[in-house]
């Protein structure tokens, strides 16, 4: 049995979520009742002596637990980096591979890119969007045209995207794809790149990243899926997706709801809590960073909430006035937000995943 | 404990079932046969506690807890130790395997903390094993050690991975095992487990190795530890 090579892997992910673990001791916030998924909860984990509350930082909160703002970017990086190599697996094992309905759903049928658009795929990681989004635009309307740029602020991620559309897509080295990196709460400032690393060694044959800042009212399409619940300040990330975008462009979100049904919530909930951070264990040697996940998506606030978000950012949604009219108007799946009945989103799986969409006027 | 994370029984058997099964398959996953020990062997444990406690050198360790790694131990000191002493034939025997006490995944889902400190010191203690056996890191090595393990602590890792080793070896390997390494590791897993037993340690647990580098590495093995055979190879 390879020594050296057990460890390196196990290192790699499993032995970096010092500032989880750290963090996991310090406080117990939010709700306590809902967080220790165990029978007995032994002593660092019940009595949370909250640290970070004493200083005058205002905070934020990191799954259940509360942590000054200033930190929360670089533990979701953590997080991310940790996943990035297994997070496709992981997304399987999670939803059963129904993300993939969802994804398909949300590109082909809610947005239909098509007429060669500008796209901007924001916490774009794998590239699972972004490739949809250019394969939706060439089979269904035989547009070469469309471009996606993903982006993403997590170097690891992106390279693990770049790595994947360099095996399953015909897109690499067309100017259909862009990489960059990004802060999506300020797309226009330029990112410091990291360094390389040689984390992995297929890594090595990437070309570097860049940042570039995003101008104003550059985008036909603005995309996040499933990152907009990681972002510290949601209301800045709404606000630079109006700024990029162009008049008439439409912001679209897919992201994990609250599941209106409550005997399908709890056991959503049990599944959640009980059974993914053990199946992250198993298949991603991290359990730390999928309970942060559902911890996560507990947090995200409910659908109607969210969609408040996206008015208040001065999007226009389907629901309210004219927005079913306006919609169809800007192009995005003819009947379809007729259909939808007057709704600011549409729940997906009984609201496991709910898909927002806004225009700007 | 600081790394604790509370489990329900079921879900410490859907790990144990996700373990063995990861480990079957990829077998270069350390972490999931650690896995596969921590939930599977809680049962063991408080017994191995108490051997511990029978003797001084357990109980010292169970009240320090000490943690065996490279940042606690001074490689470099080892090395300079001199030929014959315990010190220096573990630093020899690292440097023939071209390993070190790398850090070990913490212990995780064991419910009582001196248990889980028994099941840590039992992973870290995992290369001495290999040392009193004077087996290297391959796949036959690391399967005649755990069958050592089973002979003498009798988890139920153990026994899985000494049944699960031989599958991945060659057929010469395997012939070795069956017909002399095996019996070997098994006579001399009980032997050691008598001997610790006469000398009041209970188990080789129950060794403060953290301070014997200096004794006489021949005598320690045969008189105190009991390892009246050399191995065959």
């Amino acid at each position: 049995m390879l020594r050296t090579g057990a460890s390196s892997l196990g290192r790699s992910l499993r032995l970096s979520p010092s500032p989880l673990q750290a963090a996991r001791c310090y406080s117990n916030g939010g709700a306590t009742g809902e967080s220790s998924p165990g029978p007995s909860s032994s002593s660092s984990r019940s009595g949370g002596n909250s640290s970070s509350s004493s200083n005058n930082d205002p905070e934020t909160h990191f799954g259940f637990q509360s942590v000054p703002e200033a930190l929360k970017e670089s533990m979701v990086g953590g997080v991310f980096s940790s996943v990035s190599s297994s997070y496709d697996v992981m997304n399987d094992a999670m939803s059963l591979g129904i993300h993939r309905l969802w994804k398909n759903h949300f590109v082909s049928t809610v947005l239909d890119p098509r007429g060669g658009i500008n796209c901007l795929d924001v916490a774009g990681g794998t590239g699972d969007i972004a490739l949809r989004i250019l394969d939706h635009a060439r089979t269904a309307h035989a547009d070469r045209e469309t471009r996606v740029s993903m982006l993403d602020i997590n170097a690891d991620m992106l390279r693990e995207g770049m790595v994947r559309c360099k095996r399953e897509s015909m897109y690499w080295g067309t100017d259909q794809l862009g990489f960059q990196l990004g802060n999506a709460e300020r797309l226009g400032e330029r990112m410091v790149v990291p360094p390389p690393t040689s984390k992995k060694a297929i890594y090595r044959q990437l070309p570097e990243l860049k940042s570039e800042p995003v101008p104003d009212s550059s985008v036909d399409l603005y995309t996040i899926a499933f990152g907009i619940r990681n972002c510290t300040h949601i209301d800045q990330v709404l606000k630079e997706a109006y700024r990029v975008l162009k008049p008439g462009g439409v912001f679209g979100c897919l992201e994990f709801g609250k599941v209106g049904n409550p005997y399908f919530a709890e056991l959503y909930r049990q599944y959640s809590f009980r059974i993914l951070p053990s199946l992250g264990h198993l298949l991603a040697s991290d359990s730390a960073s999928y309970q942060y996940l559902v911890e996560s998506i507990e947090r995200f606030p409910s659908q109607p909430d969210f969609a408040q978000m996206i008015r208040e950012a001065g999007f226009c949604t389907p629901g309210v006035g004219q927005g079913s009219q306006i919609i169809e108007e800007a192009g995005l799946g003819q009947e379809y937000w007729a259909k939808a009945g007057g709704k600011d989103w549409e729940d997906l799986s009984g609201g496991i995943a709910s898909i927002w969409v806004g225009v700007k006027l | 404990y600081s790394t604790h994370i509370p489990l329900y029984a079921w879900q410490k058997a859907l790990l144990t079932f996700g373990s063995s099964l990861a480990s079957l398959l990829n077998p270069a996953r350390g972490d999931m046969i650690a896995l596969l020990s921590e939930v599977s062997g809680e049962r063991y444990l408080p017994r191995l506690r108490d051997e511990m406690l029978k003797g001084d050198e357990g109980r010292r360790l169970l009240w320090e807890r000490p943690s065996l790694n490279t940042k606690t131990v001074d490689m470099g000191a080892l090395q300079r130790m001199e030929r014959g002493t315990t010190g220096r034939a573990y630093a020899d025997w690292l440097e023939w395997c071209r390993v070190g006490p790398d850090t070990r995944a913490k212990v995780q889902y064991i419910s009582d903390p001196e248990c889980a400190y028994v099941m840590q010191r039992y992973r870290e203690c995992h290369d001495f094993f290999h040392l009193v056996c004077s087996m290297p890191v391959s796949s036959l090595g690391e399967t005649v050690v755990k069958i050592f393990e089973a002979a003498h602590f009798g988890l139920p890792v153990a026994y899985l991975s000494s049944i699960a080793g031989p599958l991945r070896l060659s057929s010469e390997e395997r012939k070795l095992l069956v017909t002399q390494l095996g019996p070997w590791a098994v006579r001399m897993g009980k032997a050691t487990k008598l001997q610790a037993e006469r000398r009041g340690r209970g188990s080789l647990l129950g060794v403060y190795w953290e301070k014997r580098w200096g004794e006489d590495w021949e005598h320690f093995r045969k008189v105190e530890l009991g390892m009246y055979e050399d191995p065959p190879v």
